[in-house]
């Protein structure tokens, strides 16, 4: 199966519990790739020693 | 009457408390200019006559009583719809929630209440506060005052608030902020827009878009206004984890008017360069204002900004998700469809992307971090382009081709991500007479110093004065 395509998307999201249509999936398909593409750039980044930015606090 | 409406909040707070001015006389001065040019701006949802009234009488006979005033005592502000009111609706800028009546008030509304401000209204925003243009599909689109005759962009999501600051239909406004969302419609509308360091001003009580990257924050006219506002609204609050017991520093006090020794960064590559030249010299010829009282600049860059829009569209997707999915699952036809598209992005975000979007996010920070161990400030465009034309998508910038929501959110969204406070004000305008704003970035929590260099640049410009055109040309059909 194509890694981006409508019925990966499709199977993404039913996943999740969204049952969306083909013609809705189709629209958001060039979205998904462009923002897949920055998300994939990332990994130039030289992130091995950094911690995420998040943080549980107890107090 | 008409000129009350335009008197920073630094004058009118001193009139009403020197008895020159009732405060019943202020509100009215909003509430007629609302009646005559709201009807085309749609800067407001809700506007609150009746309550702010009653209040402004009240605050009156407390002038008159002789009691202890707040520094914002009388002064009438407007108030994003995502912002929970008492008992007033609060909306969204949705369908979803258009009947939701709070029973509290958010912090920031309680505290600058206590304060003495007097809630005008809720303010239009982009639905859910998820788009950088301002526009919204279930109360028609704001209007940027700035052109009487073609209906351009306001910027958002904080539209209303730009707008209705702008055309003088309140002395204040609160916006918030995840992209972009005070400081572009500062921009696009000529104000100051001050997004605070990440957790100084708590967000209990507001919607949220993405909570690791929300912040709230003032929207005036002036620097000084700024701090008046931020004031109160700053410190820590039990009901938002994620402020700050940092205390708060008296950021009138900081307003000196200096800047000579103050080092200051200009941010060239990804943010000067990605600029109109119109906007790029017009931020440029602030900095040598700047430079002329004695700051000294040298240019800097911020080598990871090119990433900024991988980590940011990570997060805020899923996180936005998150927050939607019930209503995304039960109401998904009750969204506008550009927003409902947006969300169901979010779904193709794994979490372990997610993560590695926190991560870059701590690089960026760090990497800002570095350049403001140097420099007390650093200094960008706000925006690359000038307002748009509502319904334009695409926009030329020195000969390129981009898209026009990209664009808006290209210069704010890093310090989102990094959390570092960040304030737009007026440096221009272009010969269409739209207005250009450059955005200042300070160390987290030196929002005094920040502002100081707004206020100080204010001191010797009058963009900040100027006022638009909307309401003195005839209104457009």
């Amino acid at each position: 199966m194509d890694r981006r395509s409508v019925r990966a998307l499709r199977r993404l999201a039913w996943l999740q519990g969204y049952d969306w249509t083909d013609e809705d999936l189709e629209g958001l398909l060039p979205l998904v790739e462009k923002s897949l593409e920055l998300i994939e750039r990332l990994d130039t980044l030289p992130l091995r020693d950094v911690e995420p930015a998040v943080q549980y606090r107890m107090l | 009457m008409d000129d009350l409406a335009w008197k920073p909040i630094t004058e009118l707070s001193r009139l009403v408390a020197a008895k020159e001015v009732s405060p019943v006389e202020v509100v009215q001065a909003y509430l007629d200019r609302i009646d005559a040019l709201d009807g085309k701006l749609k800067a407001f949802i809700i506007v609150c006559r009746d309550e702010a009234l009653a209040a402004a009488k009240n605050a009156e006979a407390a002038v008159m009583g002789g009691q202890a005033l707040g520094p914002l005592h009388g002064i009438p502000i407007g108030v994003k719809d995502l912002y929970a009111t008492k008992g007033i609706r609060t909306t969204g800028g949705s369908k979803i929630l258009a009947d939701w009546v709070p029973d509290e008030d958010a912090t920031v509304v309680a505290r600058l209440k206590e304060a003495g401000a007097i809630v005008l209204g809720k303010l239009n925003m982009h639905e859910f506060a998820y788009g950088p243009e301002g526009l919204n599909i279930h109360f028609g689109n704001a209007w940027n005052p700035w052109d009487a005759h073609t209906q351009r962009m306001p910027g958002g999501s904080s539209s209303g608030s730009g707008v209705a600051v702008a055309a003088g239909l309140c002395a204040g406004a609160l916006g918030s902020d995840t992209g972009g969302s005070i400081r572009i419609p500062a921009a696009l509308c000529g104000l100051t827009g001050l997004k605070p360091t990440y957790g100084r001003a708590s967000r209990a009580g507001v919607l949220p878009l993405a909570w690791s990257m929300d912040h709230v924050g003032p929207m005036t006219r002036t620097a000084a206004d700024a701090a008046f506002l931020l004031g109160p609204m700053a410190g820590y609050d039990p009901k938002d984890p994620t402020t700050s017991v940092l205390p708060v520093p008296d950021y009138r006090a900081a307003l000196t008017g200096e800047v000579k020794g103050l080092r200051v960064g200009l941010l060239r590559a990804f943010f000067l360069e990605s600029a109109g030249m119109v906007l790029r010299q017009a931020v440029e010829q602030a900095v040598k204002r700047l430079e002329e009282q004695g700051a000294r600049v040298e240019e800097v860059a911020l080598e990871s900004a090119a990433h900024v829009s991988g980590a940011s569209f990570a997060i805020v997707s899923a996180e936005a998700l998150a927050y939607h999915e019930e209503w995304m699952k039960t109401r998904p036809d009750d969204y506008g469809a550009e927003v409902r598209d947006r969300l169901r992005l979010g779904a193709f975000v794994s979490a372990t992307q997610y993560v590695k979007a926190q991560r870059a996010r701590q690089l960026i920070r760090n990497e800002v971090d570095a350049l403001l161990a140097s420099h007390d400030v650093l200094i960008a465009p706000a925006t690359p382009i000038v307002a748009p034309p509502v319904g334009q998508t695409e926009v030329v910038v020195e000969g390129e081709r981009h898209d026009v929501r990209s664009s808006l959110i290209r210069l704010t969204r890093p310090f989102n991500l990094s959390g570092h406070p960040a304030c737009a004000v007026p440096c221009g305008f272009t010969v269409a007479g739209l207005p250009i704003g450059m955005q200042i970035i300070g160390r987290p929590f030196d929002e005094a110093t920040v502002l100081r260099v707004a206020d100080a640049y204010q001191r010797i410009t009058d963009w900040h004065t100027r006022r638009p055109p909307f309401g003195q040309a005839p209104a457009p059909p």
